[in-house]
């Protein structure tokens, strides 16, 4: 068994569309069948991954741009999916490890995290309530303007006079 | 991501049944006993228990890090 020499965290390789059909059947490591198959063996594996001091920095760099642990962990995940080392399906199943992981290395080094892309939306979401005050706030102050704007009068010597209406 | 998350809360509750002080429910109703459990499921079981101990240990490890550096 070879060990996976790839950082973890390889991953915005874009492939093309169709790049299956390019190589022979079967040379790819995600068609072969996968390195590991015990559960155990593969938490271990990532274990080793997050204990190399260089995958560490590189972890602590992509928190700090406050992508979702879930999205990170997905894209690593995948990467050793498609070096052949594991299954999806054992992938999904160790998730919670490599999230687990993640907040680890968060919370050591003092860096704010969310774990699931929906808690984002939820932060920058204004209360129902907070919004029509908001709305009611402006309209008023718009309103006031505008009145204020219709009181005063042309005073200069070239303005025209207005008509009163009886 | 929604799969990840009700994933995620299994293993949670699998952590808190773990917990001495949770009290353990009996099975009611349609739920199935441990005797009529096929091995597929087994075996899911397994590698979930395998998870949520990882999950746990990871955490007491973090609690004690941080702690330490307190």
């Amino acid at each position: 068994m070879q060990p996976n020499k790839a950082s973890p965290f390889d991953v915005l390789q874009p492939v093309a569309p169709g790049i299956s059909w390019t190589a022979p059947e079967k040379s790819r490591p995600w068609q072969q069948p996968p390195q590991l198959v015990n559960i155990g063996d593969v938490v271990q594996r990532y274990m080793d991954g997050f204990s190399d001091p260089e995958s560490m920095s590189t972890a602590i760099d992509a928190l700090e741009t406050k992508v979702p642990l879930s999205v990170m962990a997905q894209s690593i995940m995948l990467n050793y999916v498609s070096e052949g080392v594991h299954t999806v399906d054992m992938g999904i199943l160790v998730m919670p490890v490599i999230i687990e992981l993640l907040i680890t290395f968060a919370e050591l080094s003092d860096i704010d995290y969310i774990v699931f892309p929906d808690e984002i939306e939820k932060e920058y979401i204004v209360p129902i309530g907070v919004a029509k005050l908001a709305m009611k706030k402006a309209l008023e102050s718009m309103e006031k303007t505008v009145e204020e704007v219709q009181e005063t009068k042309p005073a200069g010597l070239m303005a025209r006079k207005q008509k009163e209406v009886m | 991501m929604q799969h990840i998350k009700s994933y995620m809360n299994k293993i949670e509750g699998i952590i808190a049944s773990n917990k001495p002080s949770a009290s353990k429910k009996k099975p009611m109703g349609f739920a199935p006993t441990k005797e009529k459990q096929t091995e597929e499921t087994k075996k899911e079981d397994m590698n979930m228990k395998i998870v949520a101990d990882t999950v746990q240990g990871i955490r007491e490890a973090r609690k004690g890090m941080l702690n330490a550096t307190k």
